[in-house]
């Protein structure tokens, strides 16, 4: 016992120091499994809250250029309700009302505010003030006016934090609008605007301005929102794959308010597919 | 630790540590500028202090700014890292009539050459692991030098800059 103790006081530092370094690199290893555990990521109640108070302040740089988005984005909308009214008048005329159109009610949209955003890492996570009791589970897409950002990961009662597009571990299926020739997204770890498009093949057609839109494999994303523009796309002669940088059309930089993606069929869907698979 | 110096050191604790996460953490210039300007922490704790107290004091530190950052237990393993190898790096380059007393690691009690070989080599060693965590393969090597040598350099020039100021 005697020894054990001076053995201790002697070389205590280096024990602990030892299982120190094994406890940090456990959580390091297991990083996917504790993402899910919300007080040890920035979805926990004090960094949330720390973070948003941040988020105030310096959402108040952005302000003229969301307020464009803001104003683009009405008046896309505006436009959008006027063709349909349009439409509708044409559908009663014609049937008397006798036609009933089912609304496409797959998705539904919750907005967010981003309080903490990071892009100078490899794994960038994106933390909103939207919570569980708002609906948001891990799983779901996150959409600002303009493209997709990413996955959400974790998530507490009162925030969540998004696995960001500018993340190595991302991975997302895309096609190309033109011709529908599929691909996966990932981003390259080194410019916030870039990602690249693998796993395309040499017989497929991409050029240059093509636009990239989600696939709709997933349920995560619906089909057609898009996620980048192509600026480089070339045929390697040692490779059976397209080399496809694209400009990813979410500006990572600005973001402020984002949309949540709710899939109302998602248990469904995933116990189909489970059905399916076995 | 009497109250004065502890004081001190909390008040420098919190400081670094709103400014690493609200700031340092949170450059969206370039994409990979991300000096780790709390490690002056560790770096200007009393030589007197306990070892252990000094390891779990480095823990604590690291698994703060992993819980903003989401960055999971990568601060922590970097911060200890450092905080272990501080005590036998200084005695390595200290003047010999130091050996004895307890003082604060600073430009002050070391002269600037020792205390630039001490810190350069804490700070380098620190962005090296924390960025190779972060990359966890070689397939980035590169990148992570880069972050390596650009953000140890702001991290050197802000530590030395902070040390100037108060001498």
């Amino acid at each position: 016992m005697e020894q054990l103790l001076r053995f201790l006081m002697r070389y205590g530092g280096t024990f602990l120091f030892i299982i120190l370094e094994v406890l940090s690199l456990i959580i390091v290893v297991n990083q996917n499994s504790f993402q899910h555990a919300s007080f040890l990521s920035s979805s926990n109640q004090a960094a949330a809250l720390l973070l948003k108070a941040e988020g105030s302040v310096v959402s108040y740089f952005g302000l003229v250029e969301t307020n464009q988005q803001l104003a683009t984005e009405n008046t896309a909308l505006q436009n959008r309700v006027a063709q349909l009214q349009g439409k509708l008048e044409s559908l009663n005329d014609s049937t008397h009302g006798e036609l009933q159109i089912a609304p496409d009610q797959a998705y539904h949209y919750v907005s967010a505010k981003v309080i903490g955003n990071s892009i100078n890492r490899l794994q960038n996570y994106i933390t909103l003030d939207k919570g569980n009791l708002d609906g948001i589970k891990p799983e779901m897409g996150v959409v600002d006016n303009r493209g997709v950002v990413g996955i959400v990961t974790a998530v507490s009662d009162h925030f969540a934090v998004v696995m960001s597009l500018l993340n190595s571990k991302s991975q997302l299926s895309c096609k190309v609008k033109r011709t529908n020739d599929f691909g996966s997204l990932v981003w390259n770890g080194v410019d916030s605007d870039y990602a690249n498009l693998l796993e395309v093949p040499r017989h497929a057609d991409v050029r240059v301005n093509d636009t990239l839109i989600t696939s709709g494999f997933s349920a995560i994303f619906p089909e057609g929102i898009p996620v980048a523009i192509v600026t480089q796309s070339e045929k390697s002669p040692s490779s059976s794959y397209y080399y496809i940088v694209g400009k990813l059309t979410a500006n990572f930089r600005t973001l402020t308010y984002v949309n949540v993606i709710q899939y109302q069929n998602l248990e469904e869907l995933q116990t189909v597919q489970k059905e399916g698979e076995q | 630790m009497s109250g004065n110096l502890f004081m001190r050191h909390f008040i420098r604790f919190v400081l670094l540590m709103i400014l690493q996460v609200v700031i340092f953490d949170n450059i969206r210039f370039l994409g990979y500028i991300n000096p780790l300007f709390y490690i002056w922490f560790i770096l200007g704790l009393p030589t007197s202090i306990n070892r252990s107290l000094l390891l779990i004091l480095a823990f604590l530190t690291g698994v703060i700014l992993d819980v903003f950052a989401n960055t999971l237990g990568m601060y922590a393993f970097a911060t200890v890292f450092v905080a272990y190898f501080r005590s036998p790096l200084l005695k390595l380059v200290e003047p010999r009539d130091h050996a004895s007393s307890a003082y604060e690691p600073s430009i002050r009690t070391l002269g600037f050459p020792i205390f630039l070989k001490y810190a350069a080599s804490l700070i380098v060693f620190l962005h090296l692991l924390l960025f190779s965590l972060e990359a966890f393969s070689f397939e980035h090597y590169e990148l992570v030098l880069i972050k390596t040598i650009i953000n140890s350099s702001l991290t050197l020039l802000l530590v030395l800059s902070v040390q100037k100021s108060k001498t």
